[in-house]
């Protein structure tokens, strides 16, 4: 999708006048909610903890194991994808047990992880891990159990070993597949470590947030809040930029 | 580089269905002379492609048998390269055009200079050289067919098997295809066999032409072309013995097609 720049303007626009009137609103005392703060006291809560350093430490430690979780997931999605994909009979006996597990919510592993790990750094990126590593796995198991007979008959008439078929055939044709997994993972693997933290470890973000919301104050989650925000959309951003510049270059016409 | 002979020697092909067999192609005997260009005719859906498929080695007959120079042919063979009709879902969307046609020499292991001169020598051949590092996606339609027809020039084929190459595009391109392809094999005498539905492109490309009926496959005729070479879009298919000829295909199959 393309926008105008008009458009990109307005939406730039929008956002200034939706806090400008919230800003007004609040200061005016038209409503008055002491757990909503106008966007300035968000500002001010959110140079007062990035100057104290309550922002940059839970900021470093939910990137780290973010980081850490989707990794291992990525690694073990691709890895075990491929090794059941590629084998007829073991995926369509493992079919029904992967999409049983699938529709697990990811949060509901929660409380088994921690009984079995306790409280540690371990069963944060296990639970984040372990979430993510789905969307990858069925993916990648797709993607190379279905290439086109028509390629394959290609790759056969160039007279290609299995190796070469493999390598420079089935598994470049199931790219796209594997970085939609990947995509998908990316996104639930930040909401499960924030999640974790919330309920059940004591550092990063999510953490921070229950202490300032028990703490009562406002601002100072809104400021988080934000911070979340902005940690997403950089995520996110860097790993488009990723799939257009290295792992999907050429399957698309720009 | 020169042609190499291809024989079947009745071949036929039955499909085992719940239902019980379905023969394809029926008693199929056929020669084609080393240097040789053979299209094969006959109405959609008549098993072309499946013989193709069978003369490649992609897939075996149930019955009789098909050989290269006397050497009988089990599984896909270097000396024969095959061309598909559906460009667009056998070529890599991921490689570029010279890539694309570099796959053909890493099959062999030839190294990786050699692979790329003699690639972007067979994308000369076909001009599209100064197309070599597009994607086939930025390519038209008769640009990536023309990858395809690199792709299977470039390991030096003794012969080409190609199923309906032309049939996908529109009539400007496919003259102009055309008239590249003939250009091509008269510089390198490959044997090529060229299944179609179109009868003026046979009439136009072949040396001979093998007719064949609608299910199963049989061959009904075996049709010598002595319309001279080189051969012109304007003048060829204004000439007599073209239209003729084109007649006499289309009642074959007219007659002897679906019943």
């Amino acid at each position: 999708m393309t926008v105008g720049k008009g458009a990109r303007a307005a939406s730039v626009a929008l956002v200034v006048v939706v806090l400008g009137a919230w800003e007004v609103v609040v200061r005016a005392g038209w409503i008055s909610f002491e757990t909503i703060p106008t966007p300035s006291a968000t500002v001010r809560a959110w140079s007062h903890i990035a100057a104290n350093g309550q922002l940059a430490g839970p900021v470093l430690h939910t990137l780290q194991f973010f980081m850490i979780s989707f990794l291992l997931a990525a690694v073990a999605g691709i890895v075990l994808g491929m090794m059941i994909g590629l084998n007829k009979r073991c995926y369509s006996y493992l079919h029904a047990s992967l999409e049983f597990l699938r529709f697990v919510p990811p949060p509901a592993i929660i409380p088994l992880v921690l009984l079995v790990s306790g409280f540690t750094d371990r069963s944060e990126i296990l639970i984040a891990a372990f979430a993510s590593l789905w969307p990858v796995l069925l993916n990648t198991a797709k993607g190379v159990s279905v290439i086109d007979p028509q390629l394959r008959d290609a790759g056969h008439a160039l007279c290609l070993s299995r190796t070469q078929l493999l390598v420079k055939l089935v598994m470049p044709a199931a790219l796209p597949l594997i970085v939609v997994g990947l995509r998908l993972a990316l996104s639930l693997c930040l909401i499960i470590v924030i999640t974790t933290e919330i309920v059940a470890i004591r550092q990063g973000i999510g953490f921070a947030l229950v202490s300032a919301s028990s703490a009562l104050q406002p601002a100072t989650v809104y400021a988080y809040l934000v911070t979340v925000g902005v940690l997403g959309t950089v995520v996110n951003v860097a790993f488009r930029l990723l799939e257009r510049r290295v792992l999907l270059r050429g399957w698309s016409t720009s | 580089m020169a042609g190499a002979s291809l024989s079947v020697d009745s071949m036929s092909l039955t499909y085992q269905g719940r239902a019980g067999g379905r023969q394809v192609i029926e008693d199929v005997t056929l020669d084609v002379d080393q240097g040789e260009f053979v299209c094969i005719v006959g109405p959609s859906g008549c098993g072309k492609t499946t013989l193709l498929r069978i003369l490649a080695g992609l897939m075996p007959p149930t019955a009789g048998s098909v050989s290269l120079d006397g050497t009988p042919v089990t599984s896909p063979n270097r000396e024969v390269a095959v061309v598909f009709q559906d460009y667009g879902r056998a070529l890599c969307p991921w490689r570029t055009a010279v890539r694309n046609v570099e796959l053909t020499l890493e099959a062999t292991g030839v190294p990786r200079r050699e692979r790329r001169d003699r690639s972007l020598d067979a994308l000369g051949q076909v001009d599209l050289r100064d197309r070599a590092h597009d994607h086939p996606r930025m390519l038209s339609g008769g640009m990536q067919q023309r990858i395809q027809i690199a792709r299977a020039i470039v390991g030096r084929p003794s012969v080409l098997l190609m199923d309906e190459p032309f049939a996908s595009l529109d009539a400007l391109t496919k003259f102009r295809l055309e008239d590249m392809f003939l250009d091509t094999w008269s510089r390198f005498g490959q044997t090529v066999v060229l299944v179609t539905h179109d009868l003026d492109e046979a009439v136009y490309l072949a040396d001979r032409i093998i007719v064949l009926s609608g299910g199963p496959a049989r061959v009904i005729d075996n049709i010598r072309v002595g319309i001279p070479r080189p051969r012109d879009q304007v003048t060829t298919r204004a000439r007599d013995d073209f239209v003729a000829l084109r007649t006499k295909l289309l009642q074959l199959i007219d007659g002897g097609g679906d019943r």
